[in-house]
C-alpha cells in the first residue's frame, strides 16, 4: 500500500516534471523566436545563409516529401474508395481526399516528415557546433551566432514548408486518383468532378498558411534545442531527439488550434 | 561553385512549389461562367445535407452554389449564387434533393417563367427571396402527415355530422363569425391603407430606405388582394357544396344562405373597390399621377443608391518609420472600387528621402576646352503621387501606373478576407544609381477593423548609401514598420446617411 | 610606462559547486606577451573566455582598453570583440567550411571590405606562416589535430587583431612547428604592437616568448614575474611547475 502510494507520488512528480519541461521549452522557444524576429530586421542580411538553409531544409526534404505524399495519397484513396462505395458515394471520394489533403494531411504530414529529416539535422548541426565551441568561435569574430546561424534557418523553415506542402498536395491527389481509377475502378470523371465545388482556393491557402507556421515551429524547435545543447556527443543526441519530439508535438497541437481558427473562414463563402 | 549549386536547387524547389500551387489553385477554383452571379435566398424548414458550396442546378446543369446557410426565425435561410445569365422569375421553385444516402444534398432550381398577368414578367431582382420551396420529404414525414390528414378528415366529418344534425344553431354561428371576420378584414385593409398613404406623402423627403419599404408593402398589398380573392372563391365553393349537401330550398336555410351570400358580396365589393382604385390603397395601385410621383422620387433615391453601390471608396492613412532614414513616411490613399475585380488608387506620399529630379546640363568648366554634360541631382521635399490602376483575380491584385511619381507596377496577395496582405512594388526603373528598379515589399495585418500594422523592406536590392557630405541616408535598402487607418465605403455611407438624415 | 590593455579585478566564477575562479586579478600591458600557466582544470580557459566576454563573471570586473565589458550590452561587446582574435584549445574550426573559408571568415564578417583577390592572398600568407600549404580546399575533418590547431592560429590572426588570445597554441605540435608558432607570436607583436595572452603547458616556449608569466592556482594568480624572475623563484609550486620530477636527472 505504501509502495503503491509512493509509486503514484513519484509518477505525479515525473508528470509534473514533464509538464514543466514542456512549458519551459515553450517559453524558451517563444523568447528565442521574439529575439530572432528583432535580429531579422538588423543588417547585414545574409542571403547566402538563407539560401543554403533553404537548400538543406527544403530541397533536402523534397524526395522524402514526394515519397510520403505518394503513399499517403494512395493508401487514403484505397480506404476512402472502399468505405464510400458501401454508400454509393463514389463521387465524393476525390472531393473528400482533396479537401482533407488541402486542409490537414498535406500540411501536417509534410511538417512531420521535415521535422524528422531537417529539424533533427538542424539540432544536430547546431548542437555539434555548440559543444565543439564553434558557436563561441563565431561569437569571438564579432558575429552574433543567433543572427548568423538561427535567423536564416528559421526563415528557411517558414518559407520552404508552404512550397513543400504545395508539392505534397499535388503528388498526393495524383496518386490518389491513380489508385482510385486503376485499382478501385472509379471513373476518371467521378473522381475529379466534385473537387472544384467542394474544395475552395481558401482551403489550399489555409493549408499553406498552416504549413508556414509549422515550418516556424519545427525550425525553431531544432534551433532552440541544438543551440542550447550541452554535454558532448550524448548531449547532441539528446538535443536531436528532443527537437524532433518537441517539434512534432507542437505541430500537432498548433494544428488543432489553427484549424479551430480557420474553420469559420473555410466555412464562409 | 557550391553557391551556384545551392541557387539552382533552391530555384528548383521554388519553381516546383509554385507550379504545384498554381496547378492546384486553378483546378480547385470554380470556373463557372466567368464569375458574375446573382444572389437569392430561400427559407427551408430543414437544410440538413446542404452546405456552403453545394451545387445549385437547373435541369441537372450546375448554375451556381450555396453561398451561406444561416438561421432566420427558427428556419434555415439558404443563400444561393446563381449565374447571372440564368434569369430567375418570381414563380421559380427551389427543391432540395438528396444525392446519396450519406446525406449529401443539392438544390434543384426551376427558374420559372414570365407571368405577365400577375406582374411577374420581370425576373426577380438579385437579393430577393425565392418563395416557392420544396423540401425532399422523408418517408417518416409522409407517414406522419398522412396520420395528421386522416385525423383532420375525421374531425371534419364529425363536425359536419353535428352541423347537419343541428344546423340552425351552429351554421348561423359560423356565418356570424365569417361576417365578423370580413368586417375586421375590411377595417384592417382600410387602416393600413391610411398608413401607406402617409408614408407616401413623405416619399420625396425620406431617404433611400423608402424603396425597400415600399417595395415590401407592394408585395403585401398584392398578397392581401390575392388572399381576399382566395377567401371569396373558397367561401363560394364551400357554400355551393353546403347547398348541395343540405338540399336547396329547405326550410330554415333561406336566411342563412342569404346572409352568407351578402357577406360574400361584401367581400367581393371590397376587392372590386381596391381593384378599381378607390380608397388610398386602391389609389396607390391605380392612380397614375401619384404612381408617377412616387416613381420619380424612388428613381432619384435609387440612382443615388446605385451610384454609391457601384462605386465603393476607401480612404486610408498610413505612416511608417524607416530605420535607416530614421524618419517617418506618410501616405494618404484614396481607393475607388467600381467593381470587385478592379480598383483605382490615388495616393499622396510624403517621403523623407524626397523627390529626386535629375537634370543634364551643358557646362563649360573654366580651364577646359570642351563643354561637358553634367548631371545635377536635386532632391526636393515636394510630395509624390501614385496613380494606379488595379485588376483583381481572387486573392491576387495586379497594379500598374504611377508609383511615387515614377512608372511602376505591383502585386498584392490578399488572405484571410483581405486582413492579411503581402505587397510587392517595383518602380523607379530609370534611376542611374542602380541597374535595377526600386523594389518595395511589405505585409499588412489588420488587427482590429480599420486598423492595420505593417512591416516591410524598401529598395530591397540596392546597397544602402549615405550622402558623403551631410551624412543623410540617401537611398538603398531600408526596413520599416508602421500602421494605418482605413475607412471603407460602409463607414462613409453611414457618415453620409447621418448627414443627409439631418436635413429633412 | 606602458598602457594597460586588459585589466581583470576580483574575478569570481563558479560552475555549480565548482568554484573555479576565486578573486582573480590580472593586468596585461599593450604589446606585451602575457603567458599564463597552471595545472589542468585550474581555470585558464575559463579566464580567457571571460576576457573576450563569452562567459560572464559571478563577481568582479573586466576592462578592455579602459571599457568595462562586464557591464556591456551584447551589442557593445560585439564592438569590443572586433579587437580580438582567439585560438581555441579545441581549435573550433567551422566544420562545414573549407580551410580557406575558415581562415577567410574573419575577413568576410569584419567591418572592412576586402576584395576576393585580397582575401585569397591573405589566406595564403597566413597559412604559410604556420607552415600549411596546399590544404586550402580540405575540410577540417580531413586534417590532423596539429593541422587544425595551425589553421585555427591562422584564422585568429587573419584580420590583424589588436589582441590575440591563444589557448594552448603549441600543444600537440612537433618541435619545429612549435618554433614557428613561437616566431609567429613574437613577430606579430613586433610588427603590429599586438597584445598577446598565451596559455601554455610548454615551459620552454613560455620562457622563450613571454614578457611576463602568471601562475594560476586555486582560482588566483599566485605568482607573477618575467621569465628570469620565475626561474629564480623559490615558491615550491612554481618550482615544481618549472622542474617536474620526470625532467630532473
Ligand atoms: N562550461 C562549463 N560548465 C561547467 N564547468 C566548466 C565549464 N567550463 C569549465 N568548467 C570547469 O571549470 C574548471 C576549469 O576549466 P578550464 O577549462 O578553464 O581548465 P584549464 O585550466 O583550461 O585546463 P586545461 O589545461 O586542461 O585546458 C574545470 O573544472 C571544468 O570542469
Ligand atoms: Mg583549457
Amino acid at each position: 500500500m505504501g509502495d503503491l502510494g509512493r509509486g503514484a507520488l513519484r509518477l505525479v512528480g515525473t508528470l509534473g516534471d514533464i509538464v514543466l519541461q514542456v512549458v519551459a521549452d515553450l517559453g524558451g522557444m517563444a523568447r528565442m523566436g521574439a529575439r530572432l524576429l528583432v535580429l531579422t530586421i538588423r543588417p547585414p542580411y545574409r542571403l547566402r545563409n538563407l539560401l543554403s538553409a533553404m537548400e538543406a531544409i527544403g530541397f533536402g526534404s523534397l524526395s522524402v516529401v514526394v515519397l510520403t505524399a505518394f503513399f499517403a495519397g494512395a493508401v487514403f484513396s484505397l480506404q476512402v474508395s472502399l468505405a464510400f462505395s458501401l454508400f454509393n458515394a463514389e463521387t465524393l471520394v476525390g472531393a473528400t481526399i482533396a479537401l482533407s489533403m488541402a486542409r490537414e494531411l498535406a500540411p501536417v504530414l509534410t511538417a512531420l516528415m521535415v521535422t524528422g529529416r531537417a529539424g533533427s539535422a538542424i539540432a544536430t548541426e547546431l548542437g555539434t557546433m555548440r559543444v565543439s565551441e564553434q558557436i563561441d568561435a563565431l561569437a569571438t569574430m564579432a558575429v552574433e551566432p543567433e543572427h548568423y546561424l538561427l535567423v536564416p534557418r528559421v526563415w528557411a523553415g517558414v518559407l520552404t514548408l508552404p512550397l513543400l506542402t504545395a508539392i505534397f498536395n499535388l503528388v498526393a491527389i495524383l496518386a490518389a486518383s491513380f489508385v482510385a481509377i486503376t485499382v478501385e475502378n472509379l471513373s476518371v470523371a467521378a473522381f475529379w468532378a466534385r473537387i472544384p465545388s467542394w474544395v475552395d482556393p481558401k482551403d489550399v491557402i489555409g493549408g499553406l498558411i498552416k504549413s508556414a507556421v509549422f515550418g516556424l515551429i519545427l525550425s525553431l524547435a531544432g534551433c532552440y534545442k541544438g543551440y542550447n545543447a550541452t554535454g558532448g556527443a550524448r548531449g547532441v543526441g539528446l538535443a536531436t531527439t528532443q527537437a524532433v519530439v518537441l517539434g512534432s508535438v507542437l505541430i500537432l497541437v498548433s494544428d488543432y488550434l489553427l484549424t479551430t481558427v480557420m474553420l469559420p473562414w473555410w466555412r464562409s463563402s | 561553385m557550391s553557391a551556384i549549386g545551392t541557387n539552382v536547387k533552391v530555384g528548383f524547389l521554388l519553381l516546383a512549389g509554385i507550379v504545384a500551387f498554381i496547378v492546384i489553385y486553378n483546378f480547385v477554383q470554380d470556373r463557372q461562367g466567368g464569375g458574375r452571379a446573382n444572389e437569392y435566398w430561400a427559407l427551408f424548414g430543414d437544410a440538413s445535407g446542404l452546405s456552403p458550396r453545394s451545387d445549385v442546378r437547373v435541369a441537372g446543369v450546375k448554375v451556381g452554389e450555396i453561398s451561406a446557410i444561416t438561421l432566420q426565425g427558427g428556419r434555415a435561410r439558404v443563400e444561393i449564387a446563381v449565374r447571372s445569365d440564368v434569369p430567375v422569375y418570381p414563380n421559380a421553385v427551389l427543391m432540395k434533393r438528396r444525392t446519396s444516402i450519406l446525406g449529401d444534398a443539392l438544390l434543384e432550381l426551376d427558374p420559372g417563367f414570365p407571368e405577365p398577368r400577375n406582374g411577374g414578367d420581370a425576373p426577380l431582382p438579385p437579393g430577393s427571396q425565392i418563395r416557392n420551396v420544396q423540401e425532399g420529404i422523408s418517408v417518416e414525414q409522409i407517414l406522419e402527415l398522412l396520420g395528421d390528414v386522416t385525423r383532420d378528415v375525421r374531425r371534419i366529418t364529425a363536425n359536419l355530422d353535428r352541423i347537419i344534425a343541428d344546423e340552425s344553431g351552429s351554421i348561423q354561428q359560423i356565418l356570424r363569425s365569417v361576417e365578423d371576420l370580413t368586417g375586421r378584414l375590411d377595417r384592417l385593409v382600410e387602416r393600413s391603407t391610411d398608413e401607406i398613404a402617409v408614408i407616401l406623402e413623405n416619399a420625396e423627403v425620406i431617404s433611400y430606405n423608402l424603396r425597400e419599404l415600399t417595395s415590401g408593402k407592394n408585395d403585401d398589398v398584392e398578397e392581401i388582394l390575392a388572399n381576399a380573392r382566395e377567401i371569396t372563391r373558397e367561401a363560394r365553393d364551400a357554400l355551393a357544396g353546403l347547398r348541395a349537401s343540405l338540399g336547396e330550398g329547405e326550410e330554415g336555410m333561406g336566411p342563412t344562405v342569404a346572409r352568407l351570400s351578402r357577406t360574400l358580396e361584401h367581400l367581393e365589393s371590397i376587392v372590386r373597390r381596391i381593384d378599381r382604385g378607390e380608397g388610398a390603397l386602391g389609389r396607390l395601385i391605380s392612380d397614375e399621377e401619384l404612381g408617377e410621383r412616387v416613381g420619380a422620387a424612388l428613381e432619384g433615391v435609387s440612382n443615388y443608391v446605385t451610384r454609391l453601390d457601384s462605386l465603393q471608396t476607401e480612404i486610408s492613412l498610413r505612416t511608417e518609420y524607416l530605420f535607416r532614414a530614421e524618419s517617418a513616411k506618410n501616405y494618404v490613399t484614396l481607393r475607388l472600387i467600381p467593381s470587385p475585380d478592379q480598383f483605382f488608387l490615388l495616393q499622396i506620399v510624403d517621403d523623407p528621402l524626397g523627390f529626386v529630379r535629375r537634370e543634364s546640363v551643358l557646362r563649360s568648366p573654366p580651364g577646359e576646352d570642351e563643354a561637358a554634360h553634367q548631371e545635377i541631382r536635386t532632391t526636393t521635399d515636394i510630395l509624390k503621387f501614385s496613380v494606379e490602376l488595379a485588376k483583381r483575380y481572387s486573392f491576387l491584385a495586379i497594379r500598374f501606373g504611377l508609383i511615387e511619381s515614377t512608372g511602376g507596377f505591383g502585386f498584392d496577395l490578399n488572405f484571410l478576407d483581405d486582413r492579411l496582405t503581402f505587397t510587392l512594388d517595383a518602380f523607379d526603373f530609370a534611376r542611374p544609381e542602380a541597374s535595377f528598379p526600386r523594389i518595395r515589399t511589405y505585409t499588412n495585418l489588420t488587427v482590429i477593423p480599420h486598423f492595420y500594422l505593417t512591416v516591410g523592406l524598401d529598395d530591397a536590392f540596392a546597397r544602402a548609401r549615405w550622402d558623403p557630405v551631410t551624412g543623410r541616408f540617401r537611398m538603398g535598402r531600408d526596413f520599416f514598420v508602421g500602421a494605418g487607418l482605413s475607412f471603407s465605403d460602409e463607414d462613409l455611407k453611414v457618415l453620409f446617411g447621418t448627414i443627409s438624415g439631418g436635413l429633412p | 610606462m606602458r598602457r594597460t590593455v586588459i585589466e581583470v579585478v576580483g574575478l569570481h566564477k563558479s560552475f555549480g559547486p565548482n568554484h573555479v575562479l576565486r578573486g582573480l586579478d590580472l593586468t596585461v600591458e599593450k604589446g606585451a606577451i602575457q603567458v599564463i600557466i597552471g595545472a589542468s582544470g585550474s581555470g585558464k580557459s575559463v579566464l580567457l573566455k571571460h576576457i573576450i566576454g563569452l562567459l560572464s563573471p559571478d563577481a568582479g570586473r573586466i576592462y578592455v582598453d579602459g571599457e568595462e565589458i562586464t557591464r556591456m550590452s551584447p551589442r557593445e561587446i560585439m564592438r569590443v570583440r572586433k579587437k580580438f582574435g582567439m585560438v581555441f584549445q579545441t581549435s573550433a574550426l567551422f566544420d562545414s567550411l573549407t580551410v580557406a573559408e575558415n581562415v577567410a571568415f574573419p575577413l568576410r564578417v569584419g567591418d572592412r571590405q576586402y576584395g576576393e583577390e585580397e582575401i585569397r592572398r591573405i589566406v595564403r600568407e597566413k597559412l604559410a606562416l604556420v607552415h600549411l600549404e596546399g590544404v586550402e580546399h580540405l575540410m577540417p575533418a580531413e586534417l590532423s589535430g596539429g593541422m587544425k590547431k595551425r589553421v585555427a592560429l591562422a584564422r585568429a590572426v587573419a584580420h590583424d587583431p589588436e589582441i590575440v588570445l591563444y589557448d594552448e597554441p603549441t600543444t600537440g605540435l612537433d618541435p619545429i612547428t612549435v618554433e614557428s608558432v613561437n616566431d609567429l607570436i613574437l613577430e606579430t607583436r613586433d610588427r603590429l604592437q599586438v597584445t598577446s595572452v598565451v596559455i601554455s603547458h610548454d615551459m620552454a616556449s613560455a620562457l622563450y616568448i613571454a614578457d611576463d608569466i602568471a601562475v594560476l592556482k586555486e582560482g588566483r594568480i599566485i605568482f607573477r614575474g618575467t621569465p628570469e624572475e620565475i626561474q629564480r623563484a623559490d615558491h615550491p609550486y612554481v618550482r615544481r611547475f618549472l622542474h617536474p620530477r620526470a625532467a630532473r636527472p
